[in-house]
């Protein structure tokens, strides 16, 4: 026989368990927020080629939703370098066109040797969501070190697409 | 100016990122964010502290464990099919005890039998064969080992988890191995092996650590501390205690027959008219009690069996269903709302004196007062178990060699006031590897020992009237088993491949022979995040002193025949064996997610139970009478007139029945998939989850059982079917069945059965005349009876019930109906001289057997799925529910089902400061209140609350 105490207590726990999963929820979104704030960031301290000034700045996002909802937030009514931002979707890393920045998502982190191959002609900033992957072409990588949300950067990958970013991008980061 | 602007500018940022709070950011929105400049943005995410993701990581996807090859490797390549969940994890999803942290282990069937007292399987194949003892439902195909330690009950074959000398506290991490291994671990290692290591002494974990918890029926208390003496030598003590109470001391009964409730016990041994048991019916002075209703326990010395003898006077007695010795439950159940009460002690030294020298002793005590399954026949479902162990333990290696050795001893008490089922047990184990490494190649031979003795000769019970009796015991022996067991290992790596084989030879002295265990693992790594491996065991199950050493005469004085019954041990009859291959593949796409997926299949055989077949221990001496002259021949040669005898039949005359342990040709298939994902969705969730699917299906199976076996027996092998009838007139006198318009008709007509009931045959019951029935049929109504009995018990296998039998509702039983199908099969002067499988024979003269029949004692799916959420530094919820298919158990006391079964548990845990945690707890939230297991309690919501200490300093 269940006590009205015992009954009480289930539900005190019920709701316990409700409200630390909304708070949760709220902290599982702050990965990709701090990744589309970086990634704004990244567009604002790169040089860009003055001949696309005409142009929008164009950022794709590979295979993360969160991000790309949080990156058009973040850039709504924005621009950077004197271009306004559009933010692209899309589902795989293949057959992109047109972008200055590609950021492929975590669980496309498989299609790297794709998207570097495929823009490896192409004036375009790759920043990946997956740890170790400016090793395979990536010009930025995310990664959590210690508890901490930082990056690692590659400055010859930046490079060999023909861009440059600024110093304070290079010493935030951790240099490959 | 310009200058002057620009440094305003820079201190007024400067001013900004300095006062820059976590709160700010968290009120910012994510537009505002994106206006902080980078640098400012850096020093937020430096305030918003993600969490210490990496040390996540590394509880969840990157334990360690040592069990898979004897060698600490990440779990994660561990080339078998293995399982860690750390102490850690166990606190965080509110594991009261240790065998709580088995249902968060994917092959893991947890079956909690009253509160805190438990039966844990892997992958299961328990309950084979079916229909007998509840013994045999208990687990006994898993090797239990503390730190390599092998705890294991040799006296019955089980596990007694409840008798661990360790609780959480002593605990590292649990490792289990899935699949037959014995080639790598020992004998008994048959669908697993489970690897519980304990903190050393020596660790960096909490110089003291106490957790105290209370609430629903329970109350539990453990310790440790841990002193490091000096720079090589660590000592550490534990105390646990754990007190678990009952919902109510209401016992369950299990009988063979239908059992009934007396007004009174002067009823007891008494014959009546029909007419007299009738009247005691409907006033409610005789009451039938089903096999697993309830009764408390002072209700036990008034249950009765009516074992009617109406083929002597007319009249039914009224048997006692409880032997004289316990007839007052209140001896075997001294407290019956206590479940639980176990407490023990243990010490660690860890003394490591160079790089190559590592040296841990441990040893301790523990006592053990839980109510368990019982172990034999019984009208009580449960027992009180009690056991009292002591051990030491010695670990030492010393450059590559490493050998363990440990003593365990101490009493048993198989059921508390009980005679018969105590005894003392020591157990010697010794083992000694060596490793030698040449390239990638590791190989390492070994020597095993082992001795394990019971002895129960001094056992003395009072019983009865307050006189003490000396009692014999359940061996009435020195029963030992020994083995020694030479074993060779070879692990090869090279590349991405490694491959490791093993075998080994356990030269038992009970069976006297060599039993080979072996092994065959390829493992794979494709690359970081796969791994494959592929892996082929054949693995054996010990002998156990019950089935080896068995020399019990459970007297049933003033009872139901037989008024003995004699069970012989046997020491030649052959060891389970399974061959297990396995195919797994772990699968970790990134960094916070791992995936280990594994089918299994395994071919088992050798299995056995206390059956009558084998004709060479089972020689009966039993007494039997005929039916016609109402005279018996008793075993001294004297002739008794049964009619005059009749009121004190069963203390008169002598009658014995006789089991013996032997194999049976069971073919015994198993295959089945588990999935176990380990998913870090963020820093502050974690989730868990596992499923399991398999079947089991026997093939050869018997369609009898032990309680069958035992009634055929008791007719003995020199009496003559004819002398049976009497034995029959007490089972089958009329027939019910549905006539041609539909009706239900209970008849002792022979020709109207015959004509009209039989194809429409529905319930047997008994009341009527025998003769009348069948000894008058035509040979035509015979083979009409028969193949109903055939249908009946052949094709459906299962009891037939009678809705409204002559006392209610009840049910024949099989043995009785098998009987009749024999009598009529072979004609009522058939001769049981050939006794070896003769009840069992089918008409080409080979046993009765069915070939893909489905097992379904273990559940074709169960599995769990569990989160921890830590939405602060100071508080983890953890919640996972629990879920297990439905069962379908049969033993000797009928075939009962259990539901599907879905539990859910919670728990919250405060830590208010880093040494002190405080937490709440609530197990079967939903309060479905259901039995875990057959014949047993109804587990209901229980809610505890507690506190941990854990401090660093030493």
């Amino acid at each position: 026989m269940k006590t009205h105490s015992e009954i009480a207590l289930s539900r005190l726990l019920i709701i316990a368990i409700l409200w630390a999963l909304g708070c949760a929820t709220s902290n599982a979104q702050q990965t990709s927020r701090l990744q589309a704030l970086y990634l704004f960031n990244f567009a604002k301290n790169t040089s860009w080629s003055a001949s696309d000034a005409d142009k929008p700045l164009t950022m794709v996002v590979v295979g993360d939703k969160a991000v790309a909802k949080d990156l058009k937030a973040i850039s709504k009514n924005k621009q950077v370098g004197g271009r306004p931002v559009e933010i692209a979707e899309m589902a795989s890393a293949q057959g992109i066109q047109g972008a200055d920045i590609v950021f492929l998502g975590g669980a496309k982190s498989a299609q790297i040797e794709t998207l570097v191959s495929e823009q490896a002609a192409n004036k375009v900033l790759i920043v990946s969501a997956t740890e170790g992957q400016c090793a395979k072409g990536a010009c930025i990588a995310f990664e959590l070190n210690k508890g901490k949300f930082t990056y690692t950067i590659s400055e010859a990958n930046i490079k060999s697409h023909g861009l440059s970013v600024s110093r304070v991008l290079i010493t935030s980061g951790k240099a490959l | 100016m310009a200058a002057i602007a620009t440094l305003t500018v820079e201190a007024q940022d400067e001013q900004q990122e300095r006062q820059l709070t976590k709160e700010m950011i968290m009120g910012m929105t994510i537009e505002q964010l994106g206006d902080l400049p980078f640098s400012d943005l850096l020093r937020a995410v430096e305030l918003l502290e993600v969490s210490s993701i990496d040390d996540l990581y590394a509880i969840i996807m990157n334990k360690s464990v040592a069990s898979a090859s004897k060698n600490v490797e990440s779990a994660f390549e561990s080339p078998l099919s293995t399982t860690v969940v750390t102490r850690e994890e166990m606190e965080t999803y509110g594991c009261k005890s240790i065998e709580d942290a088995f249902r968060l282990i994917p092959g893991a069937i947890v079956t909690q039998k009253v509160n805190g007292v438990f039966d844990i399987q892997l992958r299961g194949l328990a309950n084979i064969p079916d229909g007998n003892l509840l013994l045999y439902t208990e687990n006994s195909n898993v090797l239990l080992m503390i730190d390599g330690r092998v705890v294991h009950s040799y006296s019955v074959g089980t596990m007694t988890m409840e008798n661990l000398p360790i609780s959480i506290v002593d605990v590292d991490r649990i490792e289990v191995v899935r699949g037959a291994s014995s080639a790598l671990y020992g004998v008994n290692a048959v669908t697993g092996v489970i690897n519980i290591i304990t903190r050393r002494p020596s660790d960096t974990s909490g110089a003291v650590q106490a957790t105290a918890m209370g609430g629903t029926r329970t109350f539990i208390g453990e310790a440790r501390l841990r002193k490091r003496l000096t720079e090589n030598l660590a000592v550490a003590l534990t105390a646990n205690y754990d007190l678990r109470k009952r919902e109510d001391g209401e016992i369950p009964v299990v009988n063979t027959q239908t059992s009934w409730l007396v007004a009174d016990e002067s009823l007891l041994g008494r014959s009546m008219s029909q007419g007299e048991i009738d009247a005691l019916i409907a006033n409610g002075k005789l009451i039938p009690v089903g096999t697993g209703e309830s009764l408390a326990v002072g209700d036990f010395g008034r249950l009765a069996v009516l074992s009617p003898s109406t083929l002597f006077d007319g009249t039914t007695q009224i048997f006692p269903a409880t032997p004289l010795e316990y007839r007052d439950a209140n001896k075997c159940f001294d407290d019956p709302e206590l479940a639980r009460r176990s407490w023990a002690v243990n010490g660690y030294v860890d003394f490591s004196p160079s790089e190559d020298v590592d040296i841990r002793l441990s040893g301790g005590y523990s006592q053990s007062l839980a109510m368990q399954t019982t172990v034999m026949e019984s009208p009580y479902s449960l027992a009180f178990r009690e056991f009292k162990k002591g051990y030491v333990n010695a670990d030492a290696r010393v450059g590559g060699l490493h050998v363990l050795a440990n003593f365990y001893a101490g009493p048993e008490d198989y059921a508390t006031g009980r005679p018969g089922l105590q005894a003392d047990f020591r157990q010697i184990f010794a083992s000694a590897e060596y490793d030698i490494y040449v390239g990638g190649l590791n190989i390492r031979p070994g020597l095993h020992f082992q001795y394990a003795n019971g002895q129960d000769r001094k056992s003395a019970f009072d019983y009865g009237a307050g006189e003490a009796v000396e009692m014999p015991g359940f061996f009435n022996d020195d029963a030992t088993l020994n083995a020694i067991a030479p074993s060779l290992r070879l692990d090869y790596r090279v590349g991405k491949w490694r491959f490791i084989a093993a075998v080994r030879a356990d030269k038992t002295k009970v069976p006297d022979k060599w039993n080979v265990s072996s092994q065959g693992v390829v493992g794979f790594k494709a690359s970081d995040g796969h791994f494959f491996r592929l892996n082929y065991g054949r693995a054996v199950r010990s002998a156990n002193m019950l089935n080896a050493n068995s020399n019990y005469s459970w007297k049933r004085t003033g009872m139901d025949y037989p008024s003995v019954i004699e069970f012989y041990g046997n020491k030649d009859a052959d060891l389970v064996s399974v061959h297990n291959a396995e195919f797994g593949y772990r699968f970790q796409p990134s960094q916070n997610l791992l995936v280990d997926a594994e089918a299994f299949f395994s071919a088992s055989s050798d299995y056995g139970a206390m059956m009558t077949f084998d004709a060479k221990a089972a020689t009966s001496y039993g007494d039997f009478y005929d039916s016609t002259n109402k005279i018996i021949e008793s075993a001294g040669g004297e002739r008794i007139d049964i009619r005059k005898a009749q009121s004190t039949f069963m203390a008169d005359i002598k009658t014995s029945s006789n089991s013996s342990y032997g194999n049976l040709p069971y073919k015994v298939r198993q295959f089945g998939i588990s999935v176990n994902v380990d998913w870090v969705i963020s820093p502050k969730v974690i989730a868990k989850l596992n499923a399991n699917f398999q079947r089991t299906v026997i093939d050869d199976y018997y369609l009898y059982n032990q309680a069958e076996a035992l009634h055929q027996q008791f007719y003995g092998e020199d009496g003559i079917i004819n002398n049976m009838v009497a034995g029959f007139s007490d089972i089958i006198y009329c027939m019910e069945g549905r006539s041609a318009d539909g009706q239900t008709v209970v008849s002792t007509d022979a020709s109207l059965i015959g004509a009209n009931l039989l194809p429409n045959l529905v319930t047997l019951s008994h009341s009527g005349d025998y003769e009348a029935i069948v000894g008058n049929m035509t040979p035509e109504q015979r083979e009409t009876l028969l193949d109903a009995l055939r249908e009946a018990y052949f094709t459906k296998g299962s009891y037939i019930y009678d809705k409204e039998g002559v006392y209610g509702p009840r049910r024949i039983t099989y043995q009785n109906s098998l009987a009749l199908y024999y009598a009529l099969k072979y004609g009522i002067d058939y001769k049981l001289s050939d006794r070896e499988y003769t009840f069992s024979r089918s008409e080409s003269g080979e046993p009765e057997r069915r070939d893909g029949h489905v097992h379904k004692s273990t559940p074709a799916f169960y599995g769990m799925a569990g989160v921890v959420v830590k939405p602060t530094k100071q508080i983890d919820v953890a919640a996972y529910a629990n879920f297990v298919g439905r069962r379908t158990y049969t033993t000797a006391y009928g075939t009962e089902r259990l539901s599907n079964r879905l539990t859910l548990n919670a728990k919250v845990d405060y830590r208010p400061v880093e040494a002190i945690s405080i937490f709440v707890s609530a197990d079967n939230i939903l309060a479905q209140k259901r039995q875990e297991f057959i014949y047993s309690d109804k587990i209901g919501c229980a809610v505890t609350a507690g506190v941990r200490l854990n401090i660093n300093r030493e």
